[in-house]
């Protein structure tokens, strides 16, 4: 009955989100830490991984003005706001605790920029980039909300069984698409598909990680 | 033609005014024009600069009340750094600052493409507001990660916003500039409205020029036919008509031309009167001057016969002055009233078809003055004129003329006696030229003859001659052999060798005297044939040989060569007695005349059978004969020969033999060393032709 109320309860939440202009709906079920470790060791999960804490005071340089707004030069990382050296030891934490936990991970999607790339390239070696996970920041409206679209459309879409998809990318980008705001840098955001619905599940901050026990 | 010339009179008057709808037409469309000219420069105006600036200044008041809500946001992070917050405000800033963007370059699009110091301000608009979006996002960017950067890109943000500013007064002063130009135009347009009134004037002042051309060009034939009228009116026959070149003024000027025609004509009919009267006048004089000079008299009388004209040769005749005859009655100069002429003249005078008669047949007796008795023949020839009647006599003085006639009729009777006399004189003559002439040409033939026989013996002799050799050489041996025998010598072998000559001998003479015989047989019956005129059938080829051996000894001297060339066995019925004179005619006349300076001389006798006669073709290579000499060929005594001997007689004969005899023709071709040629035709039967022609 509780679990019937909360569900209300959040469908009411992701119905107020939709007035934001999202693409799709999503069901609010947080789930308790360990509980959600626990689910995602079983797989079939989407996990959505912010990239990792970048350098402060710097910005993009946006060289270049392409359809809907502003791109940065996604072969040129050094005119991009990159990892920082505590990004990498963040990134290298959650490449060890995945691994610790044995959490199943399926395909990996990148957006193109270098924060994000290098990421996923930290955290799971085999990753697929995929440009329409762009950080959407610096474009125009339609194509903000395009993006935020793409990734709505990309994680219902995403069905795994035993293992868990993974889509890395940027904060503004889960905003536009899904209403979730993904906080700080390198937090986990737990999906999974339920029918028709999706059920958003909880975040996994990188503070987290270190708390989890082993499992048994 | 012009193209006016064409138009009647009525249509051209049109020409004007409608010329001045026309230019009125052109007025009113250029007023119009240049009123909407105005117009659209005021809606241009309207539509165009006005509008850009403002939205120039939109743009800039939306590019400050974002840039302030930017400032707000940075406030609100400070205050409470919720990146979501912060993400959601900053995300409406950025979608409005795309929004601005596009609204400020479509009207940039729209604007001019403006350069300014050598510098695209409408790229540099683009490229500052581009930067500053950049800056903008980056500082919204930052705004959640960390203020303090966000406020400095937010500093960088105030002074590319400052510079695009700047730009956009740049590009709005030169629109308000613009504006002000337009502005000014705009009132100098409609100040300077004086256009239109310059038009005007200019049109009107077409359409006065108009107005007098045309004026001048209608009236300008009418006043040309005018001019000429009146000066033809005064006399100026000799002026020359202009061209007409207007049809709707054809007829005037043919009037004109007309009128120019008439008086021209009434000028040439008065001098041609002029000159009819002068030339009547002179034709008068002449008239009475030929009576005068006429070697006949001329008497004109009227009506009752009484004389009105005498003329200087009646005078002389008569012996009267005109005076004193003038209008006294004709018949007082004839001596006496013949009845039949007196009838036969009362008779022409009352008759009104008859307009002459001649009394010419017979003599009429006149009178002179003196009472003289003459023989006149007078003409009388009768003219009415203006209702009168008048009779001219023209009288010819025939007295001498009959004393003359008298007097050659005795001559004529005394010129027949002599005539008589002097014919019987030429028949005696003729009657002893025409022996003459027959005696000549039986002398001629016996000539002939005696030469035939000249010849026929010399050609006998050698045979004849031969045989006697041979036989008196046998006498010889006959006595030899008889000596030898009655002595008792003669052997066997002397016999047999007697024998043998007696045989020799014998061949001999037969041989020669059958030779002899035969041409005894062949010159016989020649010479019988040229003395007779018999017909009979004969061999043409083989007769012709017989002629050609009988002259051989006439050729055999010379190196002249001779051929003949005719069919075996033509056999003809006709006088070959006349056929051997008229070849041996040929051939004698070669050799004497054609070939007296040719040696070697070449004959052709060609015979053939024509149809129902016998062409024969005689030609040599002699002398030849010029033309004077062959018209005369056959003219008897007509010989260049005669001091040789010749009687011209030859070729005469020849003439009449082939007409008369053999019944056929003959031609002769020759020129002058060319060589002579003969064609003779006659028939093959003689009797069947019927005679020819003869000389």
């Amino acid at each position: 009955m509780n679990k019937q109320i909360t569900y209300l309860k959040l469908l009411v939440i992701g119905c107020s989100l939709s007035s934001w202009g999202l693409v799709a709906e999503v069901i609010f079920d947080i789930q308790p830490l360990p509980a959600l470790i626990n689910q995602i060791q079983q797989g079939g999960h989407v996990l959505y991984l912010r990239h990792a804490p970048t350098e402060p005071k710097t910005t993009d340089k946006h060289q270049q003005s392409v359809q809907g707004g502003f791109s940065v030069n996604y072969d040129d990382c050094s005119s991009q706001r990159n990892l920082s050296a505590l990004g990498r030891e963040v990134a290298g934490n959650i490449k060890r605790h995945l691994e610790r936990l044995s959490i199943p991970i399926g395909s990996v999607a990148s957006s193109p920029y270098c924060r994000a790339f290098d990421t996923a390239k930290i955290i799971f070696q085999q990753v697929i980039v995929d440009y329409d996970l762009a950080y959407s920041l610096s474009k125009d409206s339609a194509e903000s909300k395009r993006l935020g679209k793409y990734l709505a459309t990309a994680i219902h879409s995403a069905e795994p069984l035993d293992s868990n998809s993974v889509f890395v990318g940027h904060s503004t980008n889960l905003r536009d698409g899904l209403g979730v705001w993904p906080k700080p840098e390198g937090v986990l955001v737990v999906f999974k598909k339920h029918g028709s619905d999706l059920l958003y599940k909880g975040m996994i901050v990188p503070d987290d990680w270190q708390t989890i026990a082993d499992p048994p | 033609m012009s193209f006016l010339n064409t138009l009647s009179i009525r249509e051209r008057f049109l020409i004007s005014p409608l010329i001045g709808i026309v230019l009125t037409l052109v007025l009113y469309f250029a007023a119009k024009s240049t009123i909407q000219s105005k117009v659209d420069l005021l809606t241009e105006l309207n539509q165009s600069n006005l509008p850009l600036v403002s939205e120039f200044s939109k743009s800039s008041i939306a590019m400050l009340k974002l840039h302030s809500e930017l400032t707000q946001l940075l406030l609100v992070s400070l205050q409470q750094p919720d990146e979501e917050t912060l993400y959601l405000g900053g995300r409406k800033i950025i979608d409005q600052l795309y929004l601005v963007e596009q609204n400020l370059y479509r009207h940039l699009e729209k604007s001019d493409q403006l350069v300014i110091n050598q510098l695209d301000i409408n790229a540099q608009i683009k490229e500052a507001f581009s930067h500053y979006k950049s800056v903008v996002i980056s500082s919204i960017e930052l705004v959640s990660v960390d203020p303090k950067e966000a406020r400095a890109e937010l500093l960088r943000a105030n002074e590319l916003l400052n510079k695009s500013y700047e730009l956009l007064i740049v590009i709005s002063n030169y629109y308000i500039e613009s504006v002000k130009k337009r502005t000014l135009m705009i009132e100098e347009s409609l100040a300077g409205g004086s256009t239109v009134g310059i038009l005007t004037i200019m049109l009107m002042l077409v359409m006065i020029i108009t107005s007098l051309y045309f004026a001048r060009r209608m009236s300008a034939s009418i006043e040309i036919i005018n001019d000429v009228m009146v000066r033809l009116a005064n006399g100026q026959i000799e002026i020359d008509l202009p061209d007409n070149s207007d049809k709707y003024l054809a007829n005037s000027y043919a009037a004109v031309a007309t009128f120019k025609d008439t008086l021209q004509k009434n000028q040439r009919q008065q001098y041609e009167l002029r000159n009819a009267v002068a030339e009547l006048r002179n034709s008068k004089q002449r008239y009475f001057d030929l009576l005068d000079i006429n070697a006949s008299a001329i008497i004109v009388i009227d009506e009752k016969l009484c004389i009105t004209l005498f003329n200087k040769a009646a005078q002389n005749i008569f012996g009267y002055q005109f005076y004193e005859v003038v209008n006294t009655p004709l018949f007082n100069l004839l001596a006496s009233n013949n009845a039949s002429q007196y009838v036969a003249f009362k008779k022409f005078v009352a008759d009104d078809s008859m307009q002459m008669i001649a009394f010419n047949t017979e003599a009429v007796p006149g009178l002179r003055k003196g009472g003289e008795k003459f023989f006149l023949h007078a003409y009388i020839a009768k003219q009415k004129s203006s209702g009168k009647m008048l009779i001219t006599i023209s009288i010819t003085d025939i007295t001498e003329r009959l004393l003359a006639k008298e007097k050659l009729l005795k001559h004529q009777d005394q010129l027949e006696e002599l005539v008589r006399e002097r014919t019987s004189e030429l028949q005696q003559s003729l009657d002893e030229l025409r022996r003459t002439q027959r005696r000549l040409i039986e002398s001629e033939k016996m000539a002939a003859l005696g030469g035939l026989v000249a010849g026929v013996a010399h050609e006998i002799n050698t045979p004849v001659g031969i045989a006697i050799t041979s036989s008196s050489q046998l006498a010889d041996l006959t006595d030899v052999i008889d000596q030898k025998y009655h002595s008792g010598s003669l052997s066997k072998k002397d016999l047999e060798k007697f024998i043998l000559q007696i045989q020799s001998s014998n061949n001999i003479n037969m041989l020669n005297l059958t030779r002899a015989a035969g041409l005894i047989s062949s010159f016989k019956e020649i010479s019988v044939d040229q003395s007779t005129t018999e017909v009979r059938e004969f061999d043409i080829r083989k007769y012709t040989q017989d002629i050609l051996t009988s002259l051989h000894t006439k050729f055999k001297s010379t190196q002249h060569e001779i051929s003949l060339e005719c069919p075996d066995a033509l056999q003809i019925y006709n006088v070959p007695g006349v056929y051997s004179q008229i070849l041996t005619n040929f051939l004698m006349n070669s050799l004497v005349h054609g070939f007296e300076h040719i040696e070697k001389g070449l004959i052709h006798i060609n015979i053939q059978r024509c149809g129902d006669n016998i062409c024969l073709n005689y030609t040599d290579n002699g002398c030849g004969m010029s033309q004077q000499q062959l018209n005369k060929i056959y003219d008897p005594f007509f010989t260049s020969k005669r001091s040789s001997g010749s009687t011209g007689l030859g070729m005469h004969i020849v003439y009449n033999l082939v007409s008369q005899k053999l019944r056929g023709s003959i031609k002769c071709h020759s020129e002058i060393d060319a060589g002579v040629e003969f064609k003779i035709e006659f028939p093959i039967n003689v009797e069947e032709r019927p005679q020819q022609g003869q000389i």
